[in-house]
């Protein structure tokens, strides 16, 4: 079976959620022994913009899959600041503008040129995620073809015209969690149900992690609550910072936040041996901090899958998350592998509770890596990519 | 047990109960993700950060993102966070 993945962003060097779901399924389905082949721009990834070119047009072989990369049409920069910041407004643009919108929205007409010309010799092509002109033109040259992967959030961009017709006329989609599925059902309509899988994002359930180490390394002795993930505040981090620092203020507790990943939020003066920010972290100390942690906290609101709970719990370790996110309330709820909050009285009670109650706080761990075994290794993906979506 | 899984809603419904009786209520902060006027500034801000995109590179608007970037508590820019910031202003309490 010969399956290509067209993406606006593709490597190794890419940062985001999407990018880094289309790389590792793209590698696990080929190590399955399917003929894999990734169509992507010349830029970096979205952090870096699309304007200039990051690789040179060519075809790469990485990982030992073929690489098409092609240069992305060029920007009107203000042009498209100027519809960006409407839609942000949650103002709707006329078919026109939204047209306008998309095409700079990193297209490549020259991709879509040679994919049409290759699009026969493929099975399958999965489009991946929704907001991209690589998506949205790539999925009208073969619909009977198209795998849609939307990574869909409720946002101003989802009510757009035009996605509702990227989201009606491709084959199949896949969903990463029954609340995306539902949400695309709300906006689009019923056939986004029956056309619909909710997979998930594959998890290596099998990484050797040491909280011994993590514990002689960063010199932390006490318990701790970790945070992974980039700190900024459209991941509520400044929620959990405020919640923990209330938390402190009135508990007698050793417990400290430990906070890994890029960026940074400030932290109260009176905090700061409190709150322990390590910043970005090598892959095996990340394993190793989710090993020594007395529970993972997850406050983001805006989660379409969260890889951290889940390797978390693929430590044993329990998770935290803000009730207003339906994905991981869902996650935790469907598992027993955590407890979610709303405010700062429940944030506080939960911490209680887990710190309270060890041998309950660890079966909720078990039980969370029970969970990830049995929907999200990745044996388990690709076997429901081929049953399911490949079929 | 161990065949189970935890029932979190009792659990959390247990905590909600125990922090009723004990009058254990945390006043929320006055910065958190629910404030409507934190929200609105930072819309405000990443607007103007959004318009400034297509001004050009003269030191000016340089120090302007910059300036944004650090009032959103940001180290890098992407249009997600204008999804995002987005969303949580209009899932702001009413």
């Amino acid at each position: 079976m010969k399956i290509a993945f067209v993406a606006p962003f593709y490597g190794a060097k890419a940062g985001g959620g999407a990018e880094a779901e289309c790389r590792s399924t793209a590698l696990q389905l080929a190590g399955r022994g399917m003929e894999v082949e990734i169509w992507t721009t010349c830029a970096l990834d979205l952090s870096h913009g699309w304007e200039k070119n990051y690789y040179k047009e060519g075809i790469y072989l990485e990982d030992g899959l073929r690489v098409y990369r092609y240069p992305a049409a060029p920007l009107h920069a203000a042009k498209f600041a100027e519809l960006n910041s409407r839609l942000i407004a949650g103002e709707k643009l006329t078919r026109a503008e939204e047209e306008q919108f998309m095409a700079m929205h990193v297209s490549s007409p020259d991709m879509l040129r040679k994919l049409a010309e290759k699009c026969s010799t493929y099975d399958w092509i999965c489009f991946i995620p929704y907001l991209f002109g690589t998506t949205y033109y790539g999925s009208m040259l073969c619909p009977e073809k198209a795998v849609l992967i939307p990574c869909l959030h409720n946002e101003g961009y989802a009510r757009m015209a035009l996605v509702k017709e990227l989201f009606l006329r491709t084959r199949k989609i896949v969903y990463n969690a029954t609340a995306e599925m539902w949400l695309a059902v709300d906006l689009y309509g019923d056939s986004c149900r029956g056309r619909g899988v909710v997979m998930g994002i594959g998890i290596d359930t099998e990484f050797e992690s040491s909280a011994e180490r993590f514990r002689r390394i960063y010199k932390i002795k006490d318990p701790f609550i970790l945070y992974a993930g980039r700190k900024d505040r459209t991941k509520n981090v400044h929620t959990l910072i405020s919640y923990f620092s209330l938390y402190k203020k009135r508990r007698k507790s050793s417990l400290k936040l430990v906070m890994i990943g890029p960026a940074s939020l400030p932290v109260p003066a009176d905090m700061r041996n409190e709150i322990i920010d390590l910043g970005f972290l090598p892959e095996q100390d990340k394993k190793d901090a989710y090993s020594a942690a007395s529970m993972l906290c997850q406050p983001s609101i805006h989660e379409s899958f969260s890889i951290v709970i889940m390797e978390s719990w693929v430590c044993g370790v329990p998770c935290l998350v803000h009730r207003n996110c339906e994905v991981t309330k869902e996650h935790v709820i469907a598992s027993g592998g955590g407890l979610y909050f709303t405010n700062a009285s429940e944030f506080a009670g939960c911490i209680d509770y887990l710190m309270e109650n060890p041998d309950k706080a660890s079966f909720m761990g078990k039980c969370g890596k029970k969970y990830v075994e049995a929907n999200f290794a990745w044996q388990k993906i690709i076997n429901r990519y081929c049953n399911e979506v490949f079929a | 047990m161990e065949n189970e899984r935890p029932d979190v809603e009792a659990i959390i419904a247990g905590i909600k109960k125990n922090i009723e009786e004990a009058g254990q209520n945390i006043p929320e902060p006055s910065l958190s993700n629910g404030d409507p006027e934190s929200m609105e500034y930072n819309l405000r801000l990443l607007n103007i950060y959004v318009q400034s995109r297509g001004g050009g590179s003269n030191l000016f608007i340089r120090f302007i993102r910059r300036f944004v970037l650090r009032a959103l508590g940001l180290s890098g820019f992407h249009e997600n966070i204008a999804k995002v910031l987005n969303e949580l202003a209009k899932n702001k309490p009413k």
